[in-house]
């Protein structure tokens, strides 16, 4: 679990999945956006703006914008400058993102209890997968 | 290296208390073969069912498809490292059991997992629905994480595929085929003259449903290195994702991969065949970054004039796409790149998340969010409520007669980015 992922204090979590919020708060800063899928991207966008830069991919799994209610993003805690390669990968995110949404038919209210713990059992998961590189100390 | 693969046609599955082949009929023990896969205390039922092509047979939620195969020769069983010892594959010979698979179906998480239509209009998006298949339905006993439940199914669904396999072990083949790997320094001197062409075969590695193994190995945890193509087709390589379920590589894929199948095919005609790199996809961007780095270095080792890579899945995987192909062509060697598109339902948007224009050679597999109806069909196993949440479908997307409204990402295989379907575009 994340809880011993040893997550640095230099990586910061951008989530919508209670989940995640639940067991990275203990070891990371959390940006929990209390919202939809493309809000945890656009948070992100802002970071980057910041100065912080992207660990993980913003569209991370197979399950695509449109298709599940979740997202998580992880981020270098520390601020430099403005990093192109996350700008382009976000902003490509978030273009491909709106697509999907708009496109798809999803609509995460009609999905039972169950069906959202497994949801964000599978974002939870995907992330997880990236805290073994951070264990092991690669940051970027 | 060389692999003989000996192969025997199922033109039938019948249930019987004496397992046999028998004039292309292939007689199983449901009984013995279920009791075998309930020895894992992590299951708490199963059962087998047949699905022929051409019935009006549903299978959801699709976790798997595995070819029975069996080694008769050389090092090694089939699966190593995962349901055999971690030997070495690849030579000797194995028999093969053509025309049909197993098929494992159990819902992990509610919206992972795939379909094949036997029948109908939905028959033509899924390969599968051309196999006679040995469907195993499981359930998981209870407490299992679905951690442990995937597992679980995985090793079930590969260990029935070896007892299935077994009982052709003493038969004599119908006909064979050999594949012969030679060392780089050999294969240099026997085709001086060919282009030297090699294959990258991308893996997706990224969490649960979403993982494939190597030898037992996580592929997330893999550096790009080199394998035999022959070592796949033993099962060096088993698949452990299956979402969305239009292009993961079902370990039936990666046992057929038509990209080697095509490889060997010219090799020695208008291609030396030089060999074959796996690397992974993970979500992490300096392991994007690592991996990419160390796939162009070996194929820049090798000596490489072409390289055709294939890519697992959409979205972020697109970014290890385009970082292999860029840095491979900056090794001043051609690239092919196999992909699919998710378009939109007019096929119109943008296909990749990714993009280069030295990506200037692409092979697609087809445009995954494509939207089709299809009618009921008599009898479903498994559960069809799963098409309202799987990927590719929607609330609603299972009418009241039992028809389907979804995208074609729902079918098993529909859009493979191996080339194993019959789709594409221009």
């Amino acid at each position: 679990m994340a809880t011993e992922a040893n997550t640095a204090s230099s990586v910061i979590v951008v989530t919508n999945n209670e989940l995640v919020h639940e067991a990275f708060s203990i070891c990371c800063q959390v940006f929990f956006i209390a919202d939809g899928y493309l809000e945890v991207l656009l948070k992100t966008r802002d970071l980057i703006h910041k100065g912080h830069c992207l660990l993980t991919h913003p569209l991370a799994g197979s399950v695509k914008p449109g298709e599940t209610p979740y997202r998580t993003i992880l981020l270098t805690g520390e601020r430099e400058e403005l990093e192109m390669m996350s700008l382009q990968l976000i902003e490509d995110a978030i273009v491909i993102s709106r697509r999907m949404i708009e496109q798809g038919r999803f609509d995460c209210r009609m999905l039972s209890d169950q069906h959202k713990k497994d949801f964000q059992l599978i974002d939870y998961t995907v992330v997880e997968s990236a805290c073994a590189s951070v264990k092991t100390g690669t940051i970027r | 290296m060389k692999l003989v693969l000996g192969y025997f046609s199922i033109e039938d599955i019948q249930f019987a208390e004496e397992p046999r082949l028998e004039d292309g009929v292939l007689f199983v023990d449901e009984a013995a073969l279920s009791a075998e896969v309930l020895a894992d205390e992590r299951l708490r039922a199963a059962h087998f069912e047949i699905a022929r092509p051409g019935e009006s047979v549903r299978i959801i939620p699709v976790k798997d498809v595995i070819q029975p195969r069996v080694k008769v020769e050389g090092g090694g069983e089939m699966f190593p490292g995962m349901a055999s010892n971690v030997d070495v594959v690849g030579s000797g010979t194995t028999y093969v059991l053509e025309g049909m698979s197993v098929v494992t179906v159990g819902p992990i998480v509610g919206f992972q997992e795939g379909v094949i239509d036997m029948s109908g209009p939905g028959e033509v998006y899924s390969p599968f629905s051309q196999l006679n298949n040995l469907v195993l339905v499981v359930e998981p006993a209870e407490g299992v994480t679905p951690q442990e439940y995937e597992q679980a199914v995985r090793l079930a669904g590969l260990k029935t595929a070896m007892n299935v396999a077994e009982l052709v072990r003493e038969l004599t083949p119908e006909r064979i085929e050999e594949f012969e790997h030679l060392n780089i320094v050999e294969s240099s001197r026997k085709y001086p003259d060919l282009p030297r062409v090699a294959y990258v075969q991308m893996l997706q590695s990224q969490g649960l449903l979403h993982d494939t193994y190597v030898y037992g190995v996580d592929a997330k945890r893999i550096l790009p290195t080199l394998i035999s193509p022959t070592e796949t087709m033993d099962g060096a390589i088993v698949s452990g994702n299956c979402v969305s379920a239009c292009d993961k590589n079902t370990t039936y894929h990666h046992l057929n991969n038509p990209v080697i199948a095509d490889l060997y095919k010219a090799h020695g005609e208008t291609l030396n065949f030089v060999g074959m790199v796996i690397t992974n996809e993970n979500v992490y961007l300096a392991d994007k970054i690592r991996s990419s780095n160390h796939t162009a270095e070996l194929c820049s080792y090798l000596g490489l004039d072409g390289v055709i890579i294939s890519q697992e899945g959409f979205g972020n995987p697109d970014t290890d796409l385009i970082m292999n192909c860029t840095k491979i062509e900056d090794k001043g060697i051609k690239t092919v790149i196999i992909t699919d598109e998710y378009a939109g339902r007019d096929g119109k948007s943008q296909s990749l998340a990714d993009a280069s224009p030295k990506a200037n050679a692409v092979v697609t597999g087809g445009n995954a969010n494509m939207l089709v109806e299809i009618p009921p069909l008599d009898k479903v196993i498994g559960s069809s409520g799963y098409i309202n949440v799987i990927a590719g479908g929607s609330a609603g997307s299972l009418k009241a007669d039992g028809a389907i409204e979804a995208e074609i990402q729902v079918y098993t295989g529909a859009t493979n980015e191996l080339g194993f379907n019959k789709m594409s575009a221009r």
